[in-house]
């Protein structure tokens, strides 16, 4: 076998994508039980929490992110910091309007 | 220029002489080819990711506005549906990722079936997307001429606004309402877009799998559709809690 066959991607166990699987579905039961409760602002709040700790887990694991390229991980998190910097100027900006004051 | 390419394959034999048939001429190794493709389909999902990220942020800003119409308009969509889509698309992903370890452990059997189950998954959703749509078209739901506010100026006239518990809305904010849908309508709507294209791929990797293509050590194609369709799963998993879950207290 020559050098350049020598390379083998990471093989992620089928236990984890299964406990990966039952937390995922477990979170959707949370999410459904949250939302017939009167938790205020936290309802959406817990939502929104809930799914991203599904992403990450989905990711991390199932996407193999953890054991990607350090610049596919860089590549993700520039991603990942490009979205939070538009979603908060645009949050910034519609905060800062006085709709209806003109 | 005629002659470069027997120059180029040339000067390649003489440096990999033991050169991998899964290894293209332009790389140095396996290795770098891998992390070079898991690069660019990261980078593809992230085209993906800002697409839907506006999506999301016009979401977000007018669900602030319409607040009382998102949630009328909310209470239209069967819970119970987007919870059992959600269980079908995260076990699609679930069969998807077995599908890249069997692919991965040269299984060609096992990588069928997973690639099978996957497909079937992703079309008893869309299926149950249908349903959802169809009722929502009976009701007239859908954005446009034929839109009707009679569930939300006059909730006791429909049993599904009934059963919320819904108040009736002044017509200006039960025309917000359409918005809503509006928005329904071109999240889920590219939401299954994507899984149709999906899907398509997939009935192409059945095939492929069938005659071997995947089992001989070469898993690239099955690792990066599985990111695709894990991505797809992203998805769902941000738009099921968004837009069926609304207040439903």
């Amino acid at each position: 076998m020559s050098e350049h066959e020598e390379h083998t991607p990471h093989i992620v166990s089928p236990l984890v994508y299964l406990y990966v699987y039952l937390a995922l579905v477990a979170g959707v039961g949370l999410q459904v039980l949250a939302s017939f409760h009167n938790l205020g602002i936290f309802n959406p709040i817990l939502a929104v929490g809930i799914a991203v700790v599904q992403l990450v887990l989905v990711v991390l694991f199932s996407m193999h992110l953890k054991y990607s390229p350090r610049m596919s991980q860089l590549c993700v998190g520039a991603g990942i910091f490009m979205l939070a910097t538009l979603w908060g100027l645009i949050l910034l900006e519609y905060y800062s309007r006085a709709w209806g004051s003109w | 220029m005629s002659d470069s390419p027997a120059i180029a394959h040339g000067t390649l034999e003489a440096v990999h002489p033991e050169h991998s048939p899964h290894l293209h001429h332009q790389f140095e190794s396996i290795k770098q080819q891998a992390d070079a493709g898991n690069l660019a389909m990261w980078l593809f999902l992230l085209t993906e990711v800002m697409f839907f990220g506006g999506l999301f942020t016009v979401y977000m800003v007018y669900r602030n506005w319409y607040y009382p119409a998102f949630v009328a308009a909310s209470h239209q969509l069967d819970w119970k549906l987007g919870a059992i889509n959600s269980v079908l698309l995260i076990t699609s992903s679930l069969t998807m990722a077995l599908g890249v370890w069997s692919a991965q452990m040269r299984r060609q059997g096992a990588l069928i079936l997973c690639l099978v189950l996957t497909f079937v998954l992703g079309l008893v959703f869309l299926g149950i997307k249908g349903g959802e749509y169809k009722e929502k078209f009976e009701k007239h739901h859908f954005p446009g001429a034929n839109y009707s506010l009679q569930s939300f100026v006059n909730p006791s006239s429909d049993p599904v606004a009934m059963a919320a518990g819904d108040k009736p809305l002044p017509l200006d904010t039960a025309r917000k309402t359409e918005v809503y849908f509006d928005l329904y309508f071109a999240m889920t709507g590219m939401h299954a877009l994507h899984m149709i294209i999906g899907m398509g791929i997939l009935i192409f990797m059945i095939f492929r799998a069938k005659a071997g293509a995947y089992t001989t050590g070469h898993t690239a194609y099955v690792e990066y559709f599985g990111l695709y369709w894990h991505f797809v799963d992203i998805i769902w998993i941000f738009l099921f809690p968004l837009l069926y879950l609304i207040n439903r207290h």
